[in-house]
């Protein structure tokens, strides 16, 4: 069993969108340092279907930006949103992990909210159709 | 054996008026329907808000159902124009901070869950489903 989201961070880090997991990128979590952070975070999707394999997963992607420059955050989200349209429309993330999936950005990326530290964090959510983990 | 078919003017039109009134029925019913799903949703949305003073919860709006060439559609949600509260603690309305509730998963709460509206209806969109067929076969006798 391959993690979805761990899949997502590196394909963002070979399309050199970040630096990698844990380095610039958080799953689960969002640290207090740096400013300037990307989180994912998977949250109940709608599940499995009544005909034939696979479930839709959802999480939530954002981005963070220092007090200095609150543009980071926007646009990284929105770097990260136009990485994630695929022409083929199906992505088939790690090939050696038979994960394959549907990728729908569910909302373009826009100011979520600022955190205690008055550091705006932008994000949108997606939602992932897969057959496997 | 012979079979006659036979169409004039007024049966052309009797039958036009009562696909009309089939398709206002169906409207009717799934307008019905649909409000009280939208208040469905809510009820399990409020078992799912975090609740701390209770003003996001007491912000719930269910609006009434709009028919429109694009469909039929209810909003439903908290924190509307009228069904926003102060919160007694902050003093802040619950406007400024609902969506932030919402979304923000990364906060633990005591009690409730971020997402609390979202999961309510993606945990519920098989009932929707239903609850429309429902509707339909209702209004057209089935």
């Amino acid at each position: 069993m391959g993690d979805l989201l761990l899949d997502i961070v590196e394909y963002l880090d070979s399309e050199d969108i970040v630096e990698g997991d844990a380095i610039d990128t958080f799953r689960d979590f969002r640290p207090h340092t740096p400013d300037q952070v990307v989180t994912l975070q998977e949250y109940a999707g709608p599940g499995g279907f009544s005909y034939g394999e696979g479930s839709a997963r959802r999480f939530q992607i954002t981005a963070r930006g220092s007090t200095e420059d609150p543009n980071w955050g926007r646009a990284k989200a929105w770097e990260i949103y136009n990485a994630l349209l695929f022409e083929e429309g199906v992505v088939d993330l790690r090939p050696d992990h038979d994960i394959w999936g549907i990728i729908t950005r569910l909302q373009t990326p826009h100011k979520l909210f600022n955190d205690r530290n008055d550091r705006a964090i932008y994000g949108f959510n997606v939602s992932f159709t897969t057959k496997s983990d | 054996m012979k079979a006659v078919l036979q169409i004039d003017k007024n049966s052309i039109k009797e039958f036009d008026m009562s696909l009309e009134r089939i398709r206002e029925r169906v409207m009717e019913s799934c307008e019905t329907e649909l409000a009280e799903y939208g208040s469905y949703v809510m009820d399990i949305s409020d078992t799912f808000i975090p609740v701390d003073t209770g003003a996001a919860k007491g912000s719930r709006f269910e609006e009434d159902v709009q028919v429109s060439m694009q469909g039929i559609t209810v909003r439903v949600g908290y924190s509307n124009a009228e069904s926003t509260q102060i919160n007694p603690e902050t003093g802040k309305p619950t406007s400024q901070y609902v969506y932030e509730l919402h979304e923000d998963l990364m906060v633990h709460h005591p009690t409730g869950q971020a997402k609390f509206l979202e999961n309510a209806v993606t945990a519920n969109h098989r009932e929707f489903y239903e609850r429309m067929a429902k509707a339909v076969r209702q209004a057209i006798g089935g």
